[in-house]
C-alpha cells in the first residue's frame, strides 16, 4: 500500500476522466455519464483507501508525496493530508458520485457539463492536498474556470451576471494572496514555496498584519465573510443544482480550510491581534445571514443565506483560538457540506419538476410527496443543528469554544442557532404544511434515483449525529498542535493586544478543561448528544 | 573556427566572416531571395533557375568556407539542392504552395541551426557567445532564443495564412519573400552588438512589414494600416537614429558595450548622455508599443491582414524587446538610474492604459491590439529589473506571448474566413455550440492571456512578478496584478459570448470551419500553451540560460 501514490491517484483519476470525456463524441451522452460515474466511484474508492491508510492520532502530514516541479523557482509538487484536510478530502470525494447521479438526466451540453464537473473535482481535491503554496494557488485558481462555466452555461436567468461576479471576486482575492505568497517567498530567503519552509518564518508584526489581510482577501471572499458575501447568493441562486451543491458542499470550505491551514500558523501574532475582529465578523455573519435568510421569498436564496450564517460559525471556531472551537469548525465544515448540499439537491429536484423557486407558490407538499417532505425535514433539522443529527456536533463545540474565548460572542452566536430554527421551520411550514395548493398540486414524489442521491447523505447525517467520535479523533491531534503553536505566540508576546482578545487565559485553558485525555472532548460532546436524545 | 574570434585584431580592414554564427540569417535571407526568384521566373523557367541558383550558391560556399568543414557543408548543400529541385519540379505549377513549403523549410532549418548553435555554445564549441564580425553581431543567449521564437512563429504564420490569403485573393508572390526578409531583420536585430546593426535590423524588418501590412491592396483598412505603420515607423526610426548619433557624438563609438561604458564615464557630457538615452528610449518604446508611443498599434493590428498581424504581434515584439534588452539592460546597466525610473513609469502606464482601452473594444482584432499593448507593459518589467532573472523572465514572457497571440489571431483568421468579415464580439455568439473545439482553443488562449494558472500565460506572468519583487519593484508587480484583473474582464467577455449566448440565425447557416492548415497551426499553439503551462522547467531553463549578453 505504501508504494501506491494514493494522493496523486486521487487527483489523477478525476483529471484523467475529464480528459477522457473531452475526447468522447458529444452525442454519446450515456457513455459519457457512465464514464463520469465510474470515475467518481473510483475517486471515492481511492479516498476510502486514504481514510484507511491515515494513521489516527498523528498530528503531522501523512501519505506525503513530493516531486520537483519548477526547480528553478523553488516550486514543487507536494501533497499530503493531515487532520484538517482529511475530512474535507473525504467529503469532496463523497459528493462526486452523488452529483453525477443528481445530474444523470443532464442532456443539454452534457459533455461539457461532465468535463467541468470532473475537472472541478480534481482541482478541489488538489486544493486540500497541496503542500506547496504555488501548487495550492494554481489549483485554487484552476477551480475558477469550471465553476464559472457551470454557473455561466448551465445556470438560471441571471447566470452571466452571477458567473462574472463570482469570477472577478475570486480572482481578485486570489491575486492578492499570490502577491502575499511571493512576499513570503522572498522574505523566506529559502527560495522555496514549500508549506513547512514558509511556516517557520520570522515575520514582524506589521508584515504579519498585511500578509494576513492579503490571505484574508482570498479566504474571506471564499467563505464568505460578511461584507464580502454578496457574490454568494447570486452564484448559488443562478447555478444549476449540481453547481450549488459543489459550491456549498466543498468550494466554500476552502475559505475555512485556508484560515486553519495558512492564516493561523503563518501569522500567529496577526491572528491574535485580529481575532476579536474576526470573531465580530463571524458573529455578524451568523446573525446577518440568518436574518436575511428569514426574509427570502426564494427557497434557493434562503438556503444560500443560511450558508452565510452557518459558515460564520466556521470563522468563529477558527478564531476562538482554542482546540474545541477549531476542531468544531473543521467538523462544522463537513456538516454544513452534508446538510446544505442535501438541501440544494432537494430544492433542485423540486425545481426540476415545477421550475419555480418561490416559497409562496407552494403549500402542502408533505401530503403530496411524503418521501420528499420527510427527507427535507430531516435535512432541515440537520441544518438547524438539532441534537442527534450532524449539525449539532459541529456547532456545539464551536459555541463552547467561542464562549470560552469571548463569552459575549458565544452568546450572540447562539442566537443564530435559534434564528436558523425559525427561518428553516417557517419555510418548511409554509411550503410543506397546509392545504395542497399552488405548484404543489400534482407534484410527483422522488424517483428511486433521486432518493439514491440523498439517502447516503442522510445516513451520514444520522451517523455523525450519533457518533462523531471518529471525526474528532482524526481532527483533534492536528488542531491541538496548531492551536498550541498560536497560543504559545500569544503567551510569548507580552503585547497589550492580548488583553483585547477578551480573556486569553480562558482561551488557552479551554482545551485542557475539555480535553483531559486526547479525544475525550469528543466523548463528552457525544454524551451530550445522547442525553438530548434520551430527554426527547 | 573557434579561433576566429581570437584572431580579430583591431583595425582589420576586412573582417573574417563567421559563417557558422550568422548562418540562420543567411538561411532566411537566401531562402527569401530564392523564393522571390522562383516566383518571378515564370512556370517554365522555374526549374532551370533553381538549378542555376543552387550551383551558384554551391560555388560561392566552397570558395568562402575553409578546409575542414568543407565536406559537411558540401554534403548539406547538395542535400538542400536535391530537395529544392525535387520541390520545384513537383510544385512548379503551384508557385504559392512552393513558396510556402520553401518558407517553412527555411524556418525549420533556422530552428535546426539555432539548436545546433545552442548546443555548441553550451559546450564551448565553434559558436562563440561573444562579439563577431568586427563587433557588429553577437550570437549570445538572447540572440539564440530570439531565433527560436521568430522561426517558430514564422512556421505557424505560414500555416495560418495560406488559405486565408487565398480566400481574400491577396496571396501574392512577394508575401513569402517578405516574410523571410522580415524574419531576417528580426534575427539580425536580436543579435546586434552595435547600434548601427540595431538600426539596420529594425529597418530591414520594418520595410518588409510595411509592405506586408498593406498587401491587401483593395482594402482601405489595410492601406491605412500600412501607411500609419510606415509614417510612425519612420518617425520612431528617426528618433532612434538621432539618439544613436548623439551617443556616437558623446562616445565616439556605436558598439553597444563600449558606448555604454563610455556613457557611464562622468567625463562624458551629461547633456548628450541624457538626450541620447531619451531619444533611443523613445525609438524603442515606439517599436515595442509602450504607452504613450502605442498609438499605431491598434490601427495597424486591426487593418493588416490577420496572419500578418499574428506575425507582427508574436515575432516583432520578441525582436524589438531583444534589442531593447541588449541596448538598455545589457549595454547601459551602469546608467540604470537614468532609464529605469522612466521605463518603469512607461511600463506601469502601459499596463493600465492597454487593459482599460481594451475593455471598451468590440472588434476583436482591435481588442487584441490593445491587449498587446498591455502585454508589452508586462514584458517591460523584466527589462527594468536589470538582472539575469529579469532578462530571463522577459524572454520567457515573449515566447509565451508569441504562442498565445499566434493562437488567438490564428483563430481569428479561421473565423474571418468563415464569416468573410472582421470579427466583433457579437459574431462569436454560440460558437461554443457550433464549433466546440475551435471555441475551446480560443478560450484557452484568452485564459492564458489573462494569466489563469494551468496555462503558459500564468507561468510567464509569475516569472515577471518574481523578477519585479526580486528587484524591489513590488509596486510594478501590484500594477501588473491590477491590470490583469481589468484584462480578465474583457477576455472573459469573449468567452461569455462564445459559450453562454445563443447563436443568432445568420451565423447558424454558415458552414463549420473544416480542419485546415490554419487549424493545425492553432492546435500547435494550443498544445504549447498547455505544455508550457504545466511543465515549463525545460524552457524556463532555456530562457534563464539565454539571459546572457555578449561582453
Amino acid at each position: 500500500m505504501a508504494d501506491v501514490p494514493l494522493l496523486t491517484l486521487l487527483l489523477a483519476v478525476p483529471a484523467a476522466v475529464a480528459l477522457l470525456i473531452a475526447v468522447m463524441p458529444r452525442e454519446a451522452v450515456r457513455p459519457i455519464r457512465s464514464v463520469a460515474m465510474a470515475g467518481s466511484l473510483v475517486t471515492l474508492g481511492v479516498a476510502v483507501a486514504v481514510l484507511a491508510a491515515f494513521e489516527v492520532g498523528q498530528p503531522g502530514f501523512q501519505l506525503e508525496e513530493e516531486v520537483a516541479w519548477i526547480p528553478q523557482w523553488g516550486i514543487s509538487y507536494r501533497l499530503g493530508v493531515d487532520g484538517i484536510s482529511l475530512l474535507l478530502v473525504a467529503l469532496t470525494a463523497f459528493f462526486m458520485p452523488l452529483v453525477v447521479l443528481a445530474a444523470w438526466h443532464q442532456h443539454e451540453r452534457a459533455k461539457g457539463f461532465f468535463v467541468a464537473l470532473m475537472a472541478m473535482g480534481a482541482a478541489m481535491l488538489g486544493v486540500f492536498l497541496a503542500l506547496d503554496l504555488i501548487l495550492f494557488y494554481v489549483l485554487f485558481e484552476a477551480m475558477l474556470v469550471p465553476m464559472y462555466a457551470l454557473i455561466g452555461i448551465w445556470g438560471g436567468k441571471q447566470r452571466r451576471y452571477a458567473a462574472i461576479k463570482f469570477f472577478l471576486y475570486t480572482l481578485v482575492g486570489g491575486l492578492l494572496m499570490l502577491v502575499a505568497i511571493l512576499y513570503l517567498y522572498w522574505s523566506a530567503g529559502a527560495q522555496s514555496f514549500d508549506y513547512d519552509v514558509l511556516r517557520g518564518l520570522e515575520l514582524t508584526g506589521t508584515e504579519q498584519l498585511w500578509l494576513f489581510l492579503a490571505f484574508f482577501a482570498a479566504f474571506g471572499i471564499k467563505v464568505p465573510i460578511f461584507p464580502f458575501h454578496t457574490w454568494l447568493p447570486d452564484a448559488h441562486t443562478e447555478a444549476p443544482t449540481v453547481g450549488s451543491v459543489i459550491l456549498a458542499a466543498v468550494l466554500l470550505k476552502i475559505g475555512g480550510y485556508g484560515f486553519l491551514r495558512f492564516s493561523l500558523p503563518y501569522f500567529p501574532e496577526a491572528t491574535i491581534s485580529l481575532a476579536p475582529w474576526m470573531l465580530g465578523l463571524g458573529v455578524i455573519g451568523v446573525l446577518y445571514g440568518a436574518l436575511v435568510a428569514m426574509m427570502q421569498r426564494d427557497i434557493k436564496r434562503l438556503i444560500a443565506y443560511s450558508s452565510v450564517s452557518h459558515l460564520g460559525f466556521v470563522v468563529l471556531g477558527a478564531f476562538a483560538l482554542n482546540q474545541t472551537g477549531a476542531a468544531g469548525s473543521v467538523v462544522q465544515m463537513v456538516n454544513h457540506g452534508l446538510s446544505t448540499g442535501a438541501l440544494f439537491l432537494l430544492v433542485g429536484f423540486l425545481y426540476d419538476r415545477t421550475h419555480e423557486r418561490a416559497i409562496a407558490e407552494y403549500s402542502g407538499i408533505m401530503r403530496v410527496t411524503p418521501v420528499f417532505g420527510g427527507l427535507f425535514l430531516i435535512t432541515a433539522m440537520s441544518s438547524l443543528a438539532l441534537p442527534g443529527l450532524n449539525g449539532f456536533t459541529g456547532e456545539f463545540p464551536i459555541l463552547l469554544g467561542t464562549f470560552a474565548a469571548v463569552p459575549l460572542a458565544g452568546i450572540a452566536a447562539t442566537l443564530g442557532v435559534i434564528l436558523a430554527a425559525i427561518y428553516l421551520l417557517w419555510a418548511y411550514q409554509r411550503m410543506f404544511h397546509g392545504p395542497v395548493e399552488g405548484r404543489a398540486v400534482g407534484l410527483t414524489d422522488l424517483t428511486p434515483r433521486e432518493i439514491g442521491v440523498v439517502a447516503p447523505i442522510v445516513v451520514l447525517m444520522v451517523a455523525i449525529g450519533l457518533y462523531p467520535g471518529p471525526l474528532y479523533d482524526r481532527v483533534n491531534p492536528t488542531v491541538e498542535v496548531l492551536v498550541e503553536e498560536v497560543v504559545a505566540v500569544a503567551e510569548g508576546a507580552d503585547v497589550a493586544t492580548v488583553d483585547q482578545t477578551g480573556d486569553p487565559a480562558a482561551g488557552s485553558d479551554a482545551p485542557i478543561e475539555l480535553d483531559a485525555p486526547a479525544g475525550s472532548d469528543l466523548d463528552s460532546a457525544d454524551d451530550d448528544d445522547e442525553d438530548e436524545e434520551v430527554s426527547r | 573556427m573557434s579561433a576566429l574570434a581570437q584572431q580579430l585584431p583591431a583595425g582589420v580592414e576586412i573582417p573574417e566572416i563567421p559563417w557558422a554564427a550568422i548562418s540562420p540569417e543567411l538561411t532566411l535571407f537566401g531562402a527569401g531571395i530564392l523564393v522571390l526568384l522562383l516566383d518571378t521566373a515564370g512556370e517554365r523557367r522555374r526549374s532551370a533557375s533553381a538549378i542555376a541558383l543552387v550551383a551558384l550558391l554551391g560555388i560561392a560556399a566552397l570558395a568562402a568556407i575553409p578546409g575542414e568543414a568543407a565536406p559537411v557543408v558540401v554534403a548539406l548543400l547538395i542535400g538542400a539542392g536535391v530537395v529544392q529541385l525535387a520541390l520545384t519540379l513537383w510544385l512548379h505549377t503551384r508557385p504559392r504552395l512552393l513558396g510556402a513549403v520553401l518558407t517553412v523549410l527555411a524556418f525549420a532549418a533556422t530552428i535546426g541551426i539555432a539548436a545546433w548553435q545552442y548546443q555548441a555554445a553550451a559546450n564551448g564549441g565553434p559558436v562563440a557567445t561573444e562579439s563577431l564580425l568586427a563587433d557588429m553581431v553577437a550570437v549570445d543567449g538572447v540572440a539564440l532564443f530570439t531565433r527560436f521564437v521568430v522561426a517558430g512563429a514564422g512556421i505557424i504564420t505560414v500555416l495560418l495564412g495560406f488559405a486565408y490569403l487565398q480566400d481574400r485573393r491577396i496571396h501574392r508572390g512577394e508575401y513569402y519573400p517578405l516574410l523571410l526578409l522580415t524574419a531576417t531583420g528580426m534575427t539580425l536585430l536580436a543579435s546586434a552588438a552595435d547600434l548601427l546593426m540595431v538600426f539596420l535590423g529594425i529597418e530591414i524588418l520594418s520595410l518588409a512589414l510595411y509592405v506586408m501590412s498593406g498587401i491587401a491592396r483593395r482594402d482601405m483598412a489595410s492601406q491605412e494600416s500600412a501607411f500609419k505603420y510606415l509614417l510612425l515607423g519612420a518617425f520612431s526610426s528617426a528618433f532612434l537614429l538621432y539618439g544613436i548619433a548623439l551617443v556616437y557624438g558623446a562616445t565616439g563609438t556605436t558598439h553597444i558595450a563600449t558606448a555604454g561604458a563610455e556613457l557611464a564615464d562622468p567625463a562624458t557630457p551629461a547633456g548628450l548622455v541624457f538626450a541620447g538615452i531619451a531619444l533611443m528610449l523613445v525609438g524603442f518604446a515606439f517599436k515595442v508599443a509602450l504607452v504613450p508611443f502605442h498609438m499605431w498599434t491598434p490601427d495597424v493590428y486591426q487593418g493588416a491582414p490577420t496572419p500578418v498581424t499574428a506575425f507582427m504581434a508574436a515575432a516583432t515584439k520578441v525582436a524589438a524587446f531583444a534589442a531593447f534588452l541588449r541596448v538598455f539592460t545589457g549595454g547601459m546597466e551602469q546608467l540604470a538610474w537614468i532609464w529605469v525610473p522612466a521605463v518603469s513609469v512607461l511600463a506601469a502606464v502601459t499596463m493600465i492604459v492597454g487593459a482599460v482601452l481594451a475593455v471598451v473594444q468590440d472588434d476583436l482584432k482591435r481588442m487584441l491590439g490593445y491587449s498587446a499593448v498591455a502585454h508589452a507593459g508586462y514584458a517591460a518589467i523584466g527589462l527594468v529589473a536589470v538582472s539575469d532573472i529579469g532578462t530571463g523572465a522577459t524572454l520567457f514572457y515573449l515566447l509565451a506571448y508569441a504562442v498565445m497571440s499566434l493562437g488567438s489571431f490564428g483563430i481569428l483568421t479561421i473565423l474571418e474566413r468563415r464569416q468573410r468579415k472582421a470579427i466583433a464580439i457579437a459574431d462569436l455568439r454560440g460558437l461554443g455550440q457550433r464549433a466546440p473545439a475551435l471555441a475551446a482553443m480560443f478560450a484557452l488562449f484568452l485564459l492564458s492571456l489573462a494569466g489563469i494558472p494551468g496555462t503558459v500565460g500564468f507561468i510567464a506572468k509569475f516569472g515577471i512578478v518574481r523578477a519585479a519583487v526580486d528587484a524591489g519593484l513590488v509596486w510594478l508587480a501590484v500594477v501588473l496584478v491590477v491590470s490583469s484583473v481589468i484584462a480578465a474582464y474583457f477576455y472573459i467577455r469573449v468567452i461569455v459570448a462564445m459559450f453562454m449566448d445563443e447563436e443568432p440565425a445568420h451565423l447558424a447557416d454558415l458552414p463549420v470551419p473544416p480542419a485546415s492548415a490554419a487549424s493545425t497551426g492553432v492546435s500547435v499553439a494550443a498544445v504549447a500553451v498547455i505544455a508550457l503551462g504545466v511543465l515549463p522547467p525545460a524552457v524556463i531553463d532555456l530562457a534563464e540560460r539565454a539571459a546572457t549578453f555578449a561582453g
